[in-house]
């Protein structure tokens, strides 16, 4: 993936997370954008570069969405370079499979924000983040193929990143 | 071989990435905060353009969507209107009826505190939720004047305060953040408690005597000795009035005035340090 496909995949999320998300909100449940995108640069690229462009989409949702620098950049990194070497074990064309994998990654995401949570010592805010992130993981997975073929339109991965 | 030769720069990237963003986490929050502002500042235009489109494609849809209500609902809508520009004259009395007052106060006294230091006008370019969190980016920064700790307003309802500032743009985190709290008081009784913040556009309010007289739709508004806010400005209506016998005090819930995700024009207000107003007749005093 060339890295002004990836910067304009960072940027356009960033935009659409601030501006549309939002709105898509059903109840607890509010898409995050960021995860679908770290997932479709991970299942098209080898592990140590889906890993880097996993990370620096992660980088760019610490920025866009006010989270402690750097920590979502390695969180992404980590999930990236490991769907990377998924990759080839499963059939990412699937949607059914990118919407499972979008699943486990949102629910992963999820749980390191409950440990955000507890360590921030909130409690007023468990059991709400808990509902929450399941449910946004949910909703997630559900518009994940959606936003494949958007991303799939706007930053195209290249033959030679695939497979 | 030349594979694996071809994939060691990419190793070495992926360690140089891995250094920098630790770096980065580990830097003093304010490095952080600048970093964050700047880049806020940056992307801000960009991020203005795109809510304007999403909110005139959101009216669209609405209006396409509407189209298709039946009569009985239009009926209902229209009804609700009528009653809404029923409400608005009736405060638009209550105001003017309050101005005069105050001019009249005023007129007594001129040495009532100053406590707006200064107002900014402002849009919100983007809303964040999560969770956990909730927050928007205004397009004011310390360019206008924004200081951190100012209080975001609708209208004359408070709904936040800001927590970051940059040159062009500044983040304000919505007074309906989980685990925030601010004090407040009942504007009818002026029993004073503590005002959380619960997420998903809803507040709880705590520590109000269980004596105090408290009822389903009382405006909760800000303390005279509220710290980021002017004194009076509204926050919240009660919703749900709960008391259990064991308890000293009432659990009450409530609802912001205006709808979050529904905001456009903002103000950002900070109040000031107590002066002393100006005789009667000079310009400040008018424009108080």
């Amino acid at each position: 993936m060339k890295p002004w496909r990836l910067a304009l995949i960072i940027v356009l999320v960033g935009l659409l997370q601030g501006s549309v998300a939002h709105r898509l909100a059903i109840g607890r449940a509010v898409p995050d954008l960021f995860v679908i995108a770290a997932v479709y640069a991970s299942l098209g690229l080898r592990w140590q570069q889906a890993g880097l462009a996993a990370g620096f989409i992660g980088l760019g949702r610490d920025l866009f969405l006010d989270h402690r620098l750097g920590t979502g950049a390695v969180l992404f990194f980590v999930l990236g370079a490991f769907l990377g070497r998924l990759r080839t074990e499963i059939f990412v064309d699937h949607p059914i499979t990118q919407m499972i994998v979008t699943l486990l990654i949102a629910l992963s995401l999820a749980a390191v924000q409950l440990v955000g949570v507890l360590i921030a010592r909130r409690p007023a805010a468990f059991g709400l983040a808990v509902q929450a992130g399941a449910l946004s993981a949910l909703y997630v997975a559900a518009i994940t193929p959606l936003f494949f073929k958007l991303l799939g339109t706007l930053a195209p991965l290249e033959a030679g990143d695939v497979r | 071989m030349s594979e694996r030769r071809s994939q060691r720069p990419i190793c070495a990237h992926c360690i140089a990435f891995l250094a920098v963003v630790l770096l980065l986490g580990f830097l003093p929050a304010r490095f952080t905060s600048i970093i964050q502002t700047t880049f806020l500042s940056l992307v801000w235009p960009a991020q203005a353009a795109t809510t304007k489109a999403a909110r005139g494609a959101s009216v669209v849809l609405s209006g396409f969507f509407g189209s298709f209500r039946s009569r009985e609902e239009l009926e209902q809508l229209r009804r609700q209107a009528e009653q809404q520009r029923a409400l608005i004259t009736k405060q638009e009395n209550i105001i003017r009826r309050l101005t005069e007052q105050l001019r009249q106060l005023h007129a007594l006294e001129p040495f009532i505190p100053e406590q707006i230091e200064s107002v900014v006008p402002a849009q919100i370019v983007s809303v964040e939720t999560s969770a956990t969190t909730s927050a928007v980016i205004v397009n004011a920064g310390s360019r206008k004047g924004v200081k951190t700790g100012s209080a975001l307003l609708c209208g004359d309802v408070a709904i936040g305060t800001i927590t970051q500032v940059g040159p062009w743009a500044s983040r304000a985190t919505l007074l309906t953040e989980v685990g925030r709290s601010i004090q407040a008081k009942i504007s009818r009784t002026g029993n004073e408690g503590v005002l959380e913040g619960a997420g998903e556009g809803r507040f709880v309010l705590r520590f109000i005597p269980r004596e105090a007289d408290v009822k389903v739709n009382d405006s909760v508004v800000a303390p005279a000795k509220s710290k980021f806010c002017p004194a009076g400005v509204a926050i919240a209506k009660i919703t749900k009035v709960h008391l259990d016998p064991a308890d000293p005090s009432y659990t009450i819930s409530a609802v912001p005035m205006v709808d979050y995700s529904s905001l456009e024009d903002v103000v950002v207000v900070r109040r000031g340090e107590a002066s002393i107003l100006p005789a009667e007749g000079s310009d400040s005093a008018d424009e108080l």
